[in-house]
């Protein structure tokens, strides 16, 4: 009864278009109150709880970092490096897009910023070189959605704090050679597009450029390994290598660049401070409606359920578990699918013994989750590229979409059955057995 | 309507500046956390409480600042093809809801916060209601910016008839 109820109402909520955080409180406060599920005090003392956590601090801190690269002008080198990199090809703009999307992804941890920054930049840019906007847009947006897949990654920190199996560096080496498919295939199927529609080409400008650009850009490239090194080499935690990230950052702007102001500094710090509060306030929320389920026996439910459908082979209820999430990623935002589903899943993985990896099937959700951002009605990147654009409407910007959205979700589904294409870096690196 | 804007305006700078300088404080403490390992600077165990708690107070005070400004993530593509009256109605249910929710979370703050006041910290051993204010302020500061789109909401449902 009270499970009926919080899920009906939810959903309700969704579509009245209340925040997902208030989505997630309101329901669970009326079964406190309603149902004695128990005394409703219990609902204030979560929300503190919930977000007590000293690895929580990675979040508002990775938000800070990449809104001091944006600010210190590192977009642009990175988007100067990108050219000399892949200028050369067919629809040079789109590639120089995906490519410096991908290097951007080793700075910020989330695909919006990644999409909002770069589009902004890149969008009024390829429209002047003769692009359509509607393509611009598409491919900004999907290629950003790797932000959160390549380390450093918000929504990884999020996942391994709700399945404890699974370490932050290991899903953060897991998420590498996915990043770099999607990114290369998003580049063939740019190519094509490009060769259709008979999109510029433009020319390689030599060695000297790239190195030039490299040196520009190398505050920004030498980042992300001082993060990545520093949590894989046991020196510092995650949440230490995002403060360290934004020292470096801070640093960096106002000594090696000198594009930092202390105004621009207080202005970062206000922007990371209101954004992360969007974020760890749904996982305040969603965390006392997902304690609510479970009390209320959901993951029981579902593992009877699931028994019952009988599936044999365990790489085809990964598939079913991903089309799961990714009809609920049009309606849910990410962050809430991983703390209010997350939970009810992994114990399925019982029925299968040890035959799914908890890290491949984390992985998969990191990927679900941010190919989401691409769905409608709930996708956050098709709105942040459609408020970019000059003329062209949100459809235009989903049907430009679509062939990018294609092959990422293929991928997806590739990824499913073979987890050894995940694993390898993580067990390279020896972070697991 | 005009003193209830001035309030919410007020109380939207308060929490600007409060939370960004707390957010500065958590980055401050972790670092120095970081530094207390390497340099003999002193001891650095009071560190992991103190930037949580921080980081539990800057949160608290931003919820309402992006309520205000809608910047908390939410479904409203539907709502957005309705006729305009109708998304009014919504949105004013929107805000009523929300509302509900700060009235409860304040309700239950000021009956539970000083059952906390005899429990103690793990490491710094300051009462736990310090921390938990955080919410109990949030909540309120929640209800002040709510309050005021509720009258905005009711004033351009008043205009349009």
């Amino acid at each position: 009864m009270t499970l009926l109820f919080l899920i009906l109402c939810f959903i309700c909520l969704i579509f009245l278009g209340f925040p997902f955080a208030f989505a997630t409180l309101i329901p669970s406060t009326i079964s406190f109150l309603a149902f004695e599920v128990a005394p409703p005090f219990v609902v204030f003392q979560r929300m503190f709880t919930s977000i007590d956590s000293f690895p929580i601090l990675a979040v508002p801190m990775f938000i800070l970092a990449g809104l001091l690269m944006n600010e210190i002008g590192i977009t642009q080198r990175i988007v100067r490096l990108a050219d000399a990199l892949v200028g050369y090809i067919r629809g040079s703009l789109a590639h120089v897009n995906i490519v410096a999307s991908m290097l951007f992804a080793g700075i910020s941890g989330s695909a919006v910023a990644d999409s909002a920054g770069l589009g902004a930049m890149l969008i009024p840019a390829m429209v002047k070189n003769g692009y359509d906007e509607d393509f611009s847009a598409a491919v900004t947006a999907a290629s950003s959605v790797v932000g959160p897949i390549i380390p450093p990654s918000i929504t990884v920190v999020i996942y391994c704090l709700v399945d404890p199996r699974v370490s932050v560096g290991a899903l953060f080496m897991a998420g590498v050679i996915p990043g770099i498919l999607i990114c290369l295939g998003l580049m063939v199927v740019a190519y094509f597009i490009a060769r259709r529609r008979g999109y510029e080409r433009g020319r390689w400008k030599g060695f000297k450029n790239l190195v030039r650009s490299v040196r520009e850009s190398f505050g920004a490239l030498l980042m992300p390994l001082i993060i990545l090194g520093g949590i894989l080499s046991g020196l510092f935690t995650p949440t230490e290598a995002s403060t360290i990230a934004v020292a470096y950052g801070i640093l960096v702007g106002f000594l090696a660049y000198r594009t930092l102001t202390f105004k621009g500094l207080v202005r970062c710090i206000a922007k990371a401070a209101v954004t992360s509060c969007t974020i760890l306030f749904i996982m305040a929320t969603a965390k006392v409606f997902s304690w609510l389920l479970s009390v209320e026996g959901a993951a029981r439910g579902l593992v009877n359920v699931i028994q019952s459908l009988n599936i044999a082979n365990p790489y085809l209820f990964l598939v079913l578990l991903m089309l799961i999430l990714l009809v609920f990623g049009c309606f849910i935002e990410g962050l809430a699918e991983i703390i209010i589903l997350v939970p009810l899943f992994v114990p399925l993985f019982k029925v299968f013994g040890g035959a799914i990896s908890p890290l491949h099937f984390a992985e998969l959700v990191i990927m679900v989750i941010n190919i989401s951002l691409l769905t409608p009605p709930l996708g956050l990147c098709l709105y942040t590229v459609t408020n970019i654009c000059e003329k062209t409407r949100l459809e235009g910007v989903i049907k430009a979409t679509m062939p990018f959205f294609l092959y990422e979700a293929l991928l997806l589904f590739v990824l499913c059955f073979t987890p050894s294409v995940v694993i390898f870096l993580p067990r390279l690196l020896r972070l697991i057995k | 309507m005009r003193v209830v804007r001035g309030i919410a305006d007020w109380a939207l700078r308060v929490s600007e500046v409060l939370a960004t300088a707390l957010l500065a404080l958590t980055l401050l403490t972790v670092l120095y956390a970081i530094l207390a390992r390497y340099l003999p600077i002193g001891r650095a165990g009071w560190t992991g409480e103190v930037a949580r708690y921080l980081m539990i107070w800057f949160v608290y005070f931003s919820v309402p600042i992006a309520y205000r400004r809608g910047q908390h993530v939410g479904l409203t593509a539907v709502r957005d093809r309705l006729p305009v009256t109708a998304r009014n109605i919504v949105e004013l249910v929107v805000h009523s809801g929300v509302l509900f929710a700060g009235v409860f979370l304040t309700w239950q703050g000021l009956i539970y916060l000083p059952k906390l006041m005899r429990q103690r910290s793990a490491s710094l051993g300051i009462p736990m209601a310090y921390p938990y204010a955080a919410v109990l302020v949030g909540a309120i500061l929640l209800v002040v910016q709510v309050v005021y789109l509720v009258f905005e909401s009711v004033k351009r449902l008043k205009e349009r008839r």
